[in-house]
C-alpha cells in the first residue's frame, strides 16, 4: 500500500526524496586542496619508486613485444594450422565421439581436462571463504545503521525487477542444462542465476533472497556439489584409466540426456558459481550471510 | 529497390547510433558533474543501443536472427534506464552535489 501511495508522490512530483531522518551527514570536500599530479608525486617520491615506476614500463614493453611476437607467428584465418597445435585436431575430430557433448568446449572442460575445472570451483569457494573471514562481522555487531545503498523502497526497481527477474532465472536455468548442446555451461549459467539473486536481493531485501539462498543452503548446496563433482570425476577417470565398464553411458549426442557426467557436473558447477556470486554480493554489503 | 530502402534505413539508424555514442563520449570528457556526465552516458545506453540495433534488425530482416536482437533491444530498454536511474539516487542520496569534479584529464583552466 505504501509502495502505491509512492508511486502516486512520484508521478505527481510530492515524492521527498530528502525524507531520510537517519541518513549521515554529507560528506564535505575541500575544494581548496592543491591539484596533485603524478609529476608532482614522482618529484617527490624517493629512488626506488621512480626505479619501479621505470621497471615496470619495461616490463610491460617486453610483455606486450612477445605477445605481437608470437601472433604473428600464427597461421592466417583460414590456413592450414595442423603444425600449432595436434591437440586441437585431436578434440575437434573425435570430441563429439568420445564425450557425447555437441558442444565441443563443454566437452573439453568437463572431459578431457575435469580436474582443472575442479580447481577453478574449489577457488571459487576458497574465494568466498576468504571473504567470509576477512570480512564477517559478529552477531552482536549493530547492523541496523543506515545504508546508502539499501535500495528496497525504490519503486522503479522493484517494478522493473518483477518484469525481469523470472526471465533471467528461466535463462538462467536453459544457459545451465543446455550447456553440453549448445554455448553455455555452468559458469556463465551460474552467473546469471547469481545475477538473478543479487537482483532479487536489492530490489525486494533479503527476505525475498533467503528463500533461495541462506548460509546453511549456502553450505550444504555448495558442500555437496563440490563432493559430487569428486566423486564422479574420480569414479570416471578410475574406469576410463582402468579400461572398466561403467554404466555412464554417452547417449546419442544432441539428446538433452546424454554426454555421460557433463550435464550433472554442469549443475553442481553453476550452483557453486551462484552461491559464490550472490555470498560475495553479500559479504560485502552487509558484513554477514 | 526495397533493398536499397532497407540499406538507407540502417545506414541511417547506425549513423544515429554511433551520433549519439559520439555525444556520449564527448559529454563524459567535457561536463563536470557526476549527474551531468551520467545523463550524457545515459543518451549512448538508450538511443544509442536502440538505434544500432535498429540498424541491424533492419538490415538481417525478418529472420529469427533479427527476433533475438528484438529481444536484446527490449531487455537493454528495460534494465539500462534503470541501473541509470539507480546510480543517479544513489550519487543524490549521497549528498555530494557541492563538490564540482574537473574534467578528466583536463586542467582548471579547462573548467
Amino acid at each position: 500500500m505504501k509502495l502505491k501511495d509512492d508511486f502516486k508522490k512520484w508521478l505527481s512530483y510530492d515524492l521527498d526524496l530528502d525524507e531520510e531522518p537517519t541518513m549521515p551527514e554529507p560528506i564535505e570536500f575541500d575544494d581548496e586542496a592543491p591539484e596533485i599530479t603524478i609529476w608532482h608525486r614522482l618529484r617527490q617520491q624517493g629512488a626506488h619508486r621512480k626505479l619501479y615506476y621505470v621497471v615496470a614500463v619495461i616490463c610491460s614493453a617486453v610483455l606486450a613485444f612477445t605477445l605481437i611476437l608470437t601472433v604473428s607467428g600464427m597461421p592466417r584465418y583460414g590456413e592450414d594450422a595442423e603444425f600449432m597445435d595436434t591437440v586441437t585436431y585431436e578434440y575437434l575430430a573425435h570430441g563429439m565421439e568420445y564425450t557425447g557433448a555437441v558442444n565441443i568446449v563443454s566437452g573439453i572442460i568437463l572431459e578431457y581436462r575435469a580436474f582443472d575445472t575442479l580447481g577453478e570451483s574449489f577457488v571459487l569457494f576458497c574465494a568466498v571463504t576468504c571473504v567470509l573471514v576477512l570480512l564477517r562481522l559478529d552477531d552482536e555487531a549493530d547492523s541496523s545503521a543506515p545504508s546508502y545503498h539499501d535500495l528496497t523502497h525504490d519503486i522503479v526497481l522493484r517494478r522493473t525487477a518483477r518484469a525481469i527477474i523470472p526471465l533471467i532465472f528461466v535463462f538462467g536455468i536453459y544457459v545451465l542444462l543446455n550447456g553440453h548442446l549448445s554455448p553455455g555451461g555452468g559458469f556463465s549459467g551460474g552467473a546469471v542465476l547469481g545475477a538473478g539473486i543479487i537482483l532479487l536481493s536489492s530490489a525486494y531485501g533479503e527476505e525475498a533472497s533467503g528463500k533461495f539462498v541462506t548460509e546453511r543452503t549456502f553450505r550444504i548446496v555448495t558442500t555437496s556439489a563440490l563432493l559430487f563433482y569428486c566423486v564422479g570425476k574420480s569414479y570416471t577417470f578410475y574406469t576410463g584409466a582402468n579400461g572398466i565398464e561403467t554404466f555412464i553411458g554417452n547417449g546419442r549426442p544432441g539428446d538433452i540426456l546424454s554426454a555421460g557426467l557433463i550435464l550433472p557436473l554442469n549443475v553442481a558447477v553453476g550452483l557453486v558459481v551462484a552461491c559464490t556470486m550472490y555470498g560475495i554480493y553479500r559479504m560485502f554489503k552487509e558484513r554477514r550471510f | 529497390m526495397t533493398g536499397w530502402i532497407c540499406f538507407a534505413a540502417s545506414a541511417v539508424f547506425a549513423l544515429l547510433g554511433m551520433a549519439s555514442f559520439l555525444l556520449a563520449a564527448v559529454g563524459v570528457f567535457r561536463f563536470d558533474h557526476v549527474l551531468y556526465r551520467m545523463h550524457a552516458t545515459a543518451i549512448a545506453d538508450t538511443v544509442g543501443v536502440a538505434c544500432l540495433t535498429l540498424s541491424a534488425i533492419i538490415y538481417i530482416g525478418v529472420d529469427f536472427v533479427s527476433l533475438k536482437e528484438l529481444a536484446v533491444l527490449a531487455i537493454t530498454m528495460l534494465t539500462s534506464p534503470v541501473s541509470t536511474h539507480l546510480l543517479a539516487e544513489i550519487e543524490y542520496r549521497m549528498g555530494n552535489r557541492k563538490k564540482e569534479s574537473r574534467p578528466i584529464g583536463g586542467s582548471k583552466n579547462d573548467a
